[in-house]
């Protein structure tokens, strides 16, 4: 994947799952880097974050699972004030969390299909 | 939940009067998100609840300055800390009899808004003042409530600064709710005004966690170990500033807590249910005060055994359990990272404790993390305004307690159940 892709004009930071890799790395900056993601929320034994756009193939290189599921985090604070109620919430990232790992081992086998949502 | 549930609860004292809140003066709003009356003041940006409302925190507190001195003279004030960058006061609320004139008695700290997008702390922090005021008698007192808050501010001096960090504030409502820092101006996610093009102001100073930026003894120690949660990126929203007390506003609250013997001190911020403990920088220490895990302990069960009620359920139809953690352990146990990771240097509550320390006084220091806890769907920053009155009832009996056992050398669990009655 181009560490480019995700270069997106007038986006500053996106919305992601993230599942840190276990353990960390060794480098210290590395493990630093992956330890302070801000975190806005959990899904599953993963945490919700926003990082800016660049940043995504570097926690991919240090192993962290990624799914980016929102463009802006007003997006994201939008569906969280508006979700009717926590499960209602899950299941809604749940189903960004899928489509977004499905895409993301297509344009790694080179299709070219899909990508993430940024 | 309907609005007017939230005003029948929460309302105003006879003799007090709500800030006007969508005055011109942008300067000094905030939010308080509890109150029915609906006063937008200016286009809100996107993704804002188009229901909130808005006050003066300037004019709220000069509101309970004035109720109080008006059933007790002398026994209120409000007075700036000095100006914040953005031209902002740093506003501290006084109250207790003779708060002028007799500094011996106990002086209790609460603090709260250090962190910009965490908005319940600063409401929270606003209304256990409120709740005093309010319910401070004029003459004999005529119920329970009453007595609670005639004994608490005739013997004791509290001091609030509900909104530390008020540029920032501003900057949540106008343009970027989830914007935690100081001086937003000062990294390359400034945006001058909502779906403007990011570019950090060059005249603003760098945008700093205003709770990584306290002159904490390891402070250094940590920067140089590079582990620890904070950065020294100022994009990062843990920049802890170039160096100790760099940010206007921590100079200033280190003034204020310099200048003043605290017996006590809470600092509010949201989110999860924690009561946490300092020493952030030097977690080992943490276990050695015997005194603070007595305060602790006994907070901890009251504040459990009310939200165990089904009134006082925040944003699930489950009990919060609040749980007690050192402040270095929380990071760690919320992000399943390492424990050397997760110190925290620079802290308000580890700066009154060294302060205290350095002057040889006791003082008890810790933070509490405010409602919603954290779990898949958490609304986390954003919770809804209906989690104020359960959250509060949770917290205003406890905050009471701490209070009054404010200079208590070993506090039991019935010095706390004393105020169960209190929003039961």
């Amino acid at each position: 994947m181009a560490d480019n892709e995700h270069t997106i004009v007038g986006v500053s930071r996106v919305v992601c799952v993230v599942k840190l890799p276990s353990p960390l790395p060794d480098s210290v900056e590395d493990a630093h880097f992956l330890s302070h993601l801000p975190l806005i929320g959990h899904h599953g034994d993963a945490i919700v974050t926003m990082v800016v756009p660049s940043a995504l193939p570097r926690l991919r290189k240090l192993g962290a699972e990624v799914t980016v599921i929102d463009n802006d985090v007003d997006d994201y604070l939008a569906r969280v004030m508006s979700a009717k109620s926590s499960d209602e919430l899950v299941a809604a990232i749940d189903k960004n969390v899928a489509k977004g790992k499905e895409d993301l081992a297509i344009a790694q086998a080179g299709g070219g299909g899909g990508k993430d949502k940024a | 939940m309907a609005h007017d549930d939230h005003f029948h609860c929460f309302a105003f004292p006879s003799g007090v009067t709500p800030g006007p809140g969508g005055s011109a003066k942008r300067t000094d709003t905030w939010l308080r998100v509890f109150s029915g009356i609906k006063l937008p003041m200016f286009p809100l940006p996107v993704n804002l609840p188009t229901d909130l409302t808005f006050y003066s925190l300037t004019d709220d507190l000069k509101a309970l300055v004035t109720a109080l001195n008006g059933k007790l003279a002398g026994s209120a004030k409000v007075e700036s800390l000095g100006q914040t960058d953005g031209k902002r006061d740093l506003w501290v609320l006084k109250i207790g009899a003779g708060i002028e004139k007799d500094p011996k008695k106990a002086r209790v700290l609460f603090t709260s808004g250090l962190h910009a997008r965490e908005w319940l702390a600063p409401t929270y922090t606003y209304l256990i003042a409120e709740w005093l005021v309010t319910n401070y008698p004029k003459a004999a007192p005529a119920n329970d409530m009453e007595k609670i808050a005639k004994d608490v501010l005739d013997n004791n001096h509290v001091w609030f600064v509900p909104m530390c960090n008020p540029d920032g504030h501003e900057y949540t409502v106008t343009t970027f709710r989830m914007h935690r820092k100081n001086s937003p101006g000062g990294d390359d996610f400034f945006r001058s005004a909502p779906g403007a093009t990011p570019k950090r102001d060059p005249a603003a100073a760098d945008s700093t966690d205003l709770n990584r930026n306290f002159d904490t003894k390891q402070w250094n120690a940590i920067r140089t170990s590079g582990k620890g949660d904070f950065s020294v990126d100022v994009n990062d929203e843990n920049f802890e500033g170039a160096t100790p007390a760099s940010a206007t506003e921590t100079k200033l609250l280190q003034k204020m807590i310099d200048n003043t013997a605290f017996d006590l001190a809470v600092d509010h911020h949201t989110f999860d249910c924690a009561i946490m403990f300092p020493y952030g920088d030097d977690p080992g220490k943490a276990k050695e005060d015997k005194r603070l895990r007595a305060f602790t302990a006994a907070m901890q069960k009251q504040i459990n055994g009310k939200a165990a009620k089904s009134a006082n359920q925040t944003t699930r139809s489950t009990p919060d359990t609040w749980r007690l953690s050192k402040i270095s352990d929380f990071y760690a146990t919320l992000r399943g990272i390492p424990a050397d990771e997760s110190r925290i240097p620079g802290s308000i509550t580890d700066y009154i404790i060294y302060v205290a320390e350095k002057a040889k006084r006791k003082t008890v220091a810790f933070a509490m993390e405010l409602p919603p806890m954290h779990y898949p769907g958490s609304p986390g920053f954003t919770p809804q305004e209906s989690i104020i009155q359960p959250a509060f009832r949770q917290l205003i009996g406890t905050s009471l307690a701490l209070i009054k056992n404010a200079t208590s050398a070993s506090p039991k669990d019935a010095d706390f159940a004393a105020f169960d009655k209190v929003a039961p």
